[in-house]
């Protein structure tokens, strides 16, 4: 900053300006953006106008925008604002609603409304008024977002449960949105993709209005749902009273340990799978194994 | 066709007696959850392939459990004129055998366990199966001759293992829904005064009389009411209320539809446990198949009555057989427990008027109506009548589910109906109904079946699993077990239920590791106190049962923790 001359008010603008900047991009952009006001000033000390007017020539959309809005700088062609007040009604296709607000979540709680305004206009013009397919969406974050967002965004959509959303439409046509359907709708939802994605969730959330904390507390507090992908295998471990009384060498305990070090597993601990008189019991993709079969059987699996 | 008349009824119930009796054989295979784990759905496609193979004509059913799980797989042969065979242990490999006794026309005498020649059923009254003594049979054993049999009265298992839970027509043939015809012929409140007078008591744990539930929900203001059946059965050791559906749904959907008429309810949710995937599945074939009968719907029977039934998942939670968390887990809500009053007979479901009883209840009330309350509360002793179903478990020679009368002692349902204690242990302790009731010790097996008797011996009737322990059983280990069952199954809204049960697990680890001493006996009573006054929901007051029971029964064990 040696080489810069700042009035007051010049510098405090600047400083408002930074942080405005998400965090993680601060470090980076600084020096940028101090070599764009050096050339600007052309020498002179740098005002308060030198920095609006900055902002104003030199940034791209749609930080341009959320910058100025963010300084209270009104926008000469008031594209921000009505960007933001009429935003383009689009019709979205598999994932890409769940991408584009996996994508928003990254901007800063600040400035997300100006930026949902400005991105949909863009996802506008890439879909010209067709359907909202998932590429148009990731051309967005592959040419608009700067690092460090695009590969965080790029890595959550490589993470998005491997499901069709049109699952979630279809169910919640058929259970309707009240809260009182919501457990028919997570147990169907369970059923059908195996485990309950975040993403499902969102969107089990966006399609019925039902908060998604409250999704997120019964999907947690009932023990029949369950938030990560099941393993190769599945493995239901009675704790039963029965299964306790009778597993008297510690079996149950020893397969416990298999199936936890083992990753091609997902382990259920169940109270009873009403087999009573043949504990100690497992359960491996629905057939029943006792005792040291059980054992047996585990081992060669795991 | 729809069922509008008891003319109807009478003709599809001529249907189902041909099914039942088809004038070929009849193979009915259980296909229980428990069933199916030893194998049974192999040997049904054993005896399917077999019977094929050998060119006989046959029907093959699958049923529900017989109740003798120790012996399952279970398959019963019914030659047209001849005793029911009830086979034991028919795995695969055994399968030809009887395909050699249903061809031959005999008997195969190793695998048989009981012959029934007649049957006094509880509503159809007396089934006579062999016209005639028949020499062929007289190798196998009658059911007055078999320990697990003989003290046993089926009055709600009347069905079980014997019809097909997916054919309603058989339901009907052996007087199913005749007591619901009676019921609209009775004005509501005459149904709710039998039931008073039959003197029922919740089956769920806590004995509540049901019909004063029932006046109670009768009585409430509002037009809108609910009924719930309860089939949550969370607890360790427990599969009974699982076999009712699996085995006999329709007795509990009559139950519903007669308690529907006479508290005036438009709906009816139940509440099933969500691993019960073969229970859930059969209980929704009978509801679909009800209201394809009309029995089900607008304008039952001709009557004025409308009534729907939906199943309602469950999400795994013990807590949730508590009935106010049951309620707000139909309401999509988590499963917390509330402050009760108001109850759920004046506020409950949606804030309306709602009776909850549990499934066993419910399946009691055909029986109550088709024969009176007052023959039902001949059943029993002077605060307990009728039946009970207990799931017995545990170090039992014979384990399975079964059905006393009310007064039956422990000692006969330990030593008689179970055989004993299992390879020649002695008995050590009882828990007679679940982990809220803790254990009793050997010495107290005198006590019967009984809600007044157990309460007042510090234990309780609970929901009827009763467990067997022998005398190699740890007790301090055993109430470690058990609390670490209540601290996983907390729902965490009552701190001294999160928090104190969690402190008294800490506690028993500590004497398992033998750094405890006597001190910390005094703590646990300490604690125990505060838990069971302050806590909202029964799981939570009586979490401290298992660690109080073996503290005060078995202390010879804490006690050798102790340096």
């Amino acid at each position: 900053m040696a080489d810069i001359q700042w009035t007051p008010e010049g510098e405090q603008i600047f400083d408002k300006l930074i942080q405005a900047v998400p965090e993680p991009m601060r470090d980076g952009i600084k020096p940028k953006l101090l070599e764009m006001l050096a050339a600007k000033a052309a020498g002179n000390p740098v005002t308060e106008d030198i920095v609006k007017k900055m902002v104003e020539e030199d940034m791209p959309e749609p930080q341009r925008s959320a910058l100025m809005a963010a300084l209270g700088i009104s926008s000469g062609d008031n594209g921000a604002e009505e960007a933001a007040d009429d935003t383009p009604s689009v019709s979205w296709t598999g994932k890409s609603e769940i991408m584009f607000e996996i994508m928003l979540g990254e901007v800063p709680e600040a400035m997300r409304g100006v930026f949902r305004g400005k991105l949909m206009g863009v996802i506008s013009q890439k879909c010209q008024g067709g359907d909202v397919v998932e590429d148009h969406v990731l051309a967005v974050v592959n040419e608009i977002v700067p690092e460090p967002f695009k590969s965080t965004i790029l890595k959550k959509f490589k993470e998005l449960g491997d499901y069709d959303p049109k699952i979630i439409d279809d169910i919640i046509a058929r259970h309707g949105t009240s809260q009182d359907k919501l457990m028919y709708i997570l147990h169907d939802a369970q059923d059908e993709i195996g485990y309950l994605p975040v993403e499902a969730l969102q969107a089990i959330s966006n399609k019925s209005g039902i908060n998604l904390s409250i999704i997120y507390n019964i999907a947690t507090f009932y023990k029949a749902f369950k938030m990560t992908a099941p393993g190769k295998h599945h493995v239901k471990l009675c704790c039963g009273t029965a299964c306790h009384l009778h597993d008297k060498d510690g079996i149950a305990a020893e397969i416990e340990q298999t199936i936890v070090q083992s990753d091609d597993m997902t382990m259920e601990k169940t109270l009873c799978l009403g087999c009573c008189d043949c504990a100690p019991v497992v359960e491996v993709d629905g057939k029943v194994f006792k005792g040291r079969d059980a054992k047996a059987k585990i081992d060669s699996i795991a | 066709m729809k069922i509008t008349s008891s003319a109807d009824l009478a003709k599809v119930k001529e249907q189902g007696q041909k099914q039942l009796f088809p004038g070929k054989p009849r193979i009915n295979v259980g296909t229980s959850t428990c069933c199916i784990a030893k194998g049974a759905d192999l040997t049904l496609n054993a005896i399917e392939y077999g019977l094929k193979e050998k060119g006989i004509d046959a029907d093959v059913v699958s049923v529900g459990c017989t109740g003798m799980c120790g012996m399952e797989p279970t398959v019963e042969v019914q030659l047209p004129g001849k005793p029911r065979v009830i086979y034991g242990k028919v795995t695969e490999k055994e399968v030809p055998k009887i395909i050699k006794a249903v061809s031959g026309g005999a008997v195969a005498n190793d695998l048989a366990i009981v012959r029934i020649d007649k049957e006094d059923h509880v509503l159809a009254g007396a089934i006579t199966y062999a016209d005639s003594a028949d020499s062929a049979f007289s190798g196998v054993k009658t059911p007055d001759e078999i320990d697990f049999l003989k003290l046993q009265h089926k009055v709600i298992l009347r069905n079980a293992g014997t019809i097909d839970p997916e054919n309603m027509s058989e339901y009907i043939a052996r007087g199913g829904y005749e007591a619901l015809v009676k019921a609209l012929g009775m004005k509501p409140k005459a149904i709710v005064d039998e039931v008073i007078k039959s003197g029922l008591r919740g089956r769920g744990g806590g004995g509540f009389p049901a019909g004063q539930k029932w006046k109670m929900c009768m009585d409430a203001a509002g037009k809108e009411k609910y009924l719930i059946c309860n089939v949550s059965e969370g607890e360790p050791g427990i599969g009974m209320h699982r076999s009712f559906l699996e085995s006999d749904p329709h007795s509990v959907l009559e139950g519903l539809i007669i308690g529907a008429f006479a508290l005036g309810a438009q709906t009816a949710y139940v509440y099933i446990r969500d691993n019960y995937r073969i229970a859930l599945k059969r209980f929704k074939k009978a509801v679909e198949e009800a209201e394809a009968m009309g029995l089900l719907g607008k304008k039952i029977l001709g009557s004025k009555l409308n009534f729907d039934v939906k199943v309602k998942e469950g999400g795994g939670r013990y807590v949730c057989g508590e009935e106010t968390a049951l309620i707000a887990c139909i309401e999509g809500r988590i499963g917390e427990p509330c402050q009760r009053p108001p109850f759920p007979t004046n506020s409950g479901l949606f804030g309306k008027p709602t009776c909850i009883n549990n499934v066993e209840t419910w399946s009691n009330i055909p029986v109550i109506i088709a024969k009176g309350g007052d023959w039902y509360s001949g059943i029993g002793t002077k605060g307990s009548k009728g039946t009970k179903v207990i799931s017995l478990a545990g170090n039992v020679n014979q384990a399975g589910m079964v059905e006393v009368d009310m007064g039956t002692p422990l000692k006969d349902v330990v030593s008689v109906i179970g055989g004993g204690v299992a390879d020649g242990k002695s008995l050590k302790g009882i828990q007679p109904g679940g982990p809220s009731g803790g254990v009793l010790p050997a010495s107290m097996d005198s006590l019967t079946v009984d809600y007044d008797e157990l309460n007042q011996a510090g234990s309780m009737l609970g929901s009827g699993g009763m467990v067997i322990m022998n005398d190699e059983t740890d007790m301090v280990k055993l109430a470690r077990y058990f609390t670490d069952f209540f601290v996983e199954e907390s729902c965490g809204k009552c701190v001294p239920c999160r928090e104190g049960v969690c402190r008294m697990r800490d506690i028993l680890d500590r004497i398992l590791a033998g750094l405890g001493s006597s001190d910390d006996l005094k703590v646990l009573e300490e604690m125990s106190d505060p838990i069971s006054k302050a806590c909202a929901c029964a799981l939570g007051k009586t979490a401290p049962a298992p660690i109080l029971s073996t503290m005060k029964h078995f202390a010879d064990d804490y006690a050798g923790y102790f340096k």
